[in-house]
């Protein structure tokens, strides 16, 4: 899993300042220091949301590292 | 600071890539960090192995500038000016890359809006965006100072 790869967040803990971030069918833990809601796409590095990422910009960056990894497996 | 320390205090914020990828063991990365939150680096030649690709363009400037690859002045402007032209102009491997990944390759300088400073963090904004990033290179920096971030970092102040 590359830290560049967008992640959807499925779920907010305010409390917590923590979100639950979906790879496909992987989820991490991250913690938040800006709002985030559920459905926004955000990078995550070192278990820290660092950024969020528009919506056509996120489903193109998960459609090249895709790719890339079709092309390592093969 | 010396120029090994200057190049690695902006290459390290993509080391954690390359340990994603795999182009560097957890050990490698380790040692790397310790070094970076030490205010240390490795060697010329430990440089320039790891983050290979970047003395590609160093060479570059080196002969336009006709200085040594680890003269002061050549390492700087690879950090503040060729760097984010050679990817705005989709050179090498930038050609691929999708937007968000080229926004977090390039160097930015942004304005402290927050600190929390339990857990080093700072909220930054620039260009209309917002970024949290370590602060661990920029201890005194304060809200409204303008850093340099590159991936997660804050890199240092801007004068």
């Amino acid at each position: 899993m590359c830290y560049a790869i967008p992640g959807k967040v499925i779920e907010v803990d305010s409390e917590k300042n923590e979100a639950i971030v979906e790879y496909g069918k992987e989820k991490r833990t991250a913690q938040c220091f800006f709002e985030v809601k559920e459905g926004d796409y955000v990078i995550v590095s070192q278990k820290i949301i660092i950024k969020k990422v528009p919506e056509d910009e996120a489903k193109e960056a998960i459609k090249f590292f895709m790719k890339n990894l079709d092309e390592e497996v093969k | 600071m010396t120029p090994e320390r200057y190049f690695f205090i902006y290459a390290f914020p993509c080391a954690y890539l390359k340990l994603e990828r795999g182009d560097l063991t957890k050990k490698e990365y380790e040692l790397l960090e310790k070094k970076f939150l030490n205010k240390d680096s490795p060697d010329r030649r430990e440089l320039e192995r790891v983050f290979s690709p970047a003395f590609v363009w160093i060479k570059r400037i080196s002969e336009r500038l006709n200085k040594d690859i680890w003269d002061f002045n050549v390492i700087y402007e690879y950090w503040n000016k060729e760097h984010n032209e050679i990817i705005n102009n989709g050179e090498g491997k930038y050609s691929e890359y999708p937007e968000v990944l080229k926004d977090l390759c390039r160097i930015h300088e942004a304005e402290i809006v927050r600190k929390q400073e339990d857990k080093n963090i700072l909220l930054v904004k620039y260009n209309r965006k917002q970024r949290a990033v370590f602060s661990h290179l920029v201890p005194n920096a304060k809200i409204g100072d303008k850093v340099k971030i590159h991936y997660a970092y804050a890199v240092e102040e801007v004068e």
